[in-house]
């Protein structure tokens, strides 16, 4: 399995997860809508040289290499910068009232936090008490709600090209190109593009959201997808 | 051959050898091992250098920008950025590693909240170290003699500990302190685990009670008489450590390669990054530009 299929079983176990039966169907190869310049053959899944390149084993030099996730203040403000959602401030390295309000004052008891307060933190706990997180291991759920809000929130268009709605005149491969641009810095290619095209397709056609229209309903939905895969999770 | 050349031939083979840099010995390494190094696709390694360097991905403008330039210009693109909107007027390279520098020394807001006024203090050292080039070694210094190390580790003991778990990078061993530490006589069950699995191990945090260390009643610190009692002997003892500046280089590999340093597999690469670290006056920031333009920050990477 090379890489560009592993990212697409992995994205296709991932969405059939998460959304539903319409979902499931992204990694078949189902009628593909000829906008664009996406003209795949029988037989000829990818016209992209870079699909096509040898699968080489690089296990023993991938152990010398970079592998990493997103720590989880990272992946937030990356979300931001994807969909442009607001999701407030916070600041890890700066010291925070609230907090310090709520350790002072305590219970009857006095507070929990009180013996560890200074540089270093609780040495013999190594995970300081009333740490909520470390970077890189944010709150599973709470980064899941964000991606979700980010790519739903009506407030936020930046993931749509020309920051607005898409309308009747605009193409669902535009939207895919767009939200590739602003992920991954660049065009899909045509691989990603195939595999994307079918699943904005099996959307257009079973609306995940009501209230809006289809295209803007697929468009939140690939959104998320691209946000939950590896290539944007891990860099 | 003629007398000319031959005396040349004598004056190269007299001159010492170039030293190989970091990078060529990584290279090296790995051909001995068979494999080739795999240059990662331009805007994989744009997008690493964006986040590593600037907290956040790049913006197609950036992929653009720097197509066909080399990794050092990459790094010294995104090192030199302006502020941007969640850094809050701080510099992204700065704001970053104050970020990740946070979460080593614990100085978050939700630990050290009774203490705003050192965790200022701390922030404003770290932000020199990474803004101004100031010595890493002076900072080390100045962290371990800081009021408030002093308070948070009354005793000799207690400093010993929490010094060579930060600046050392390990848990200080049953001979090197004494068994009456912070803890009174609770010890680690195992402890030979590794302080750097202390989040993934549970077995790491079990402690068990020693009645021989202590007797059967809670027992006072006893201070550190092998190496001295006093801060200023023990900040000495860290800082000639030939581990200090190891520990160093390790730490900034783990931040940026994502993974602790193959020091098996590559013997020579980390004294190197130790010498050029001290050579360069113990800048953090040439040792970090050091490792993210190495083959092994650059090479492509295992789920692409």
């Amino acid at each position: 399995m090379n890489a560009r299929t592993h990212l697409a079983a992995f994205s296709a176990a991932l969405l059939s997860c998460s959304g539903g039966s319409s979902m499931a169907t992204l990694g078949s190869n189902g009628p593909v809508p000829a906008t664009g310049d996406v003209q795949p053959g029988p037989g000829n899944f990818s016209t992209d040289p870079r699909d096509k390149a040898a699968p080489v084993d690089r296990t023993l030099s991938f152990y010398y290499g970079p592998m990493k996730l997103m720590p989880a203040e990272v992946m937030l403000y990356s979300v931001a910068s994807f969909t442009g959602h607001a999701f407030g401030t916070f600041d890890f390295t700066a010291p925070d009232p609230a907090a310090r309000a709520f350790a002072d004052a305590g219970n009857t008891q006095g507070s929990m936090y009180r013996h560890c307060p200074f540089f270093g933190g609780c040495m013999e706990h190594r995970i300081p008490l009333g740490r909520t997180s470390f970077m890189g291991t944010g709150w599973v759920i709470e980064l899941e709600r964000a991606v979700v809000e980010a790519c739903n929130d009506r407030a936020v268009f930046q993931m749509f090209p020309n920051n607005r709605t898409p309308d009747a005149a605009t193409l669902a491969v535009d939207v895919v190109r767009h939200q590739y641009l602003r992920a991954f810095g660049e065009q899909p290619s045509d691989a990603d593009l195939q595999l994307s095209m079918a699943y904005m397709q099996s959307h257009l056609a079973a609306p995940e959201l009501t209230g809006i229209s289809a295209l803007e309903s697929a468009g939140r939905g690939h959104c998320r997808a691209l946000l939950t895969t590896n290539r944007f999770l891990f860099y | 051959m003629t007398a000319r050349s031959a005396g040349i031939l004598f004056v190269l083979a007299a001159l010492p050898a170039r030293a190989e840099t970091a990078d060529e010995l990584i290279r090296k390494y790995l051909q001995q091992r068979g494999t080739d190094v795999q240059m990662a696709k331009h805007s994989e390694l744009v997008r690493r250098y964006a986040i590593d360097l600037t907290g956040v991905i790049p913006s197609a403008a950036d992929v653009a920008a720097l197509e066909g330039k080399s990794p050092r210009e990459m790094f010294a693109y995104f090192k030199a950025k302006g502020a941007l909107p969640h850094t809050r007027g701080e510099q992204p390279y700065v704001w970053v590693n104050l970020l990740l520098d946070a979460d080593h020394f614990l100085f978050s807001n939700s630990t050290q909240f009774t203490q705003v006024r050192y965790i200022r203090e701390f922030r404003d050292q770290l932000r020199r170290l990474y803004a101004d080039g100031y010595s890493y070694r002076d900072f080390a210094r100045w962290a371990l003699e800081s009021q408030n190390f002093l308070s948070r580790f009354p005793s000799a003991a207690d400093r010993a500990n929490a010094s060579f778990f930060l600046f050392l990078g390990r848990d200080s061993l049953p001979n090197e302190v004494p068994s009456g530490n912070m803890w009174n006589g609770w010890v680690l069950r195992n402890a030979s685990i590794p302080a750097g699995q202390a989040e993934t191990n549970a077995d790491y945090h079990v402690y068990v009670y020693q009645p021989s260390v202590c007797g059967t009643t809670l027992c006072t610190a006893r201070l550190w008489s092998k190496t001295g009692s006093t801060p200023a002997e023990i900040i000495e003892l860290m800082l000639a450590s030939p581990m200090f500046a190891e520990a160093a280089v390790d730490r900034y590999w783990q931040r940026l390669v994502g993974r602790p340093f193959p020091s098996n597999d590559f013997p020579d690469v980390r004294r190197e990054l130790v010498r050029g670290f001290i050579q360069s006056g113990w800048n953090v920031n040439w040792l970090i530009e050091e490792i993210a333009t190495s083959a092994a920050y650059t090479q492509e990477m295992m789920f692409r």
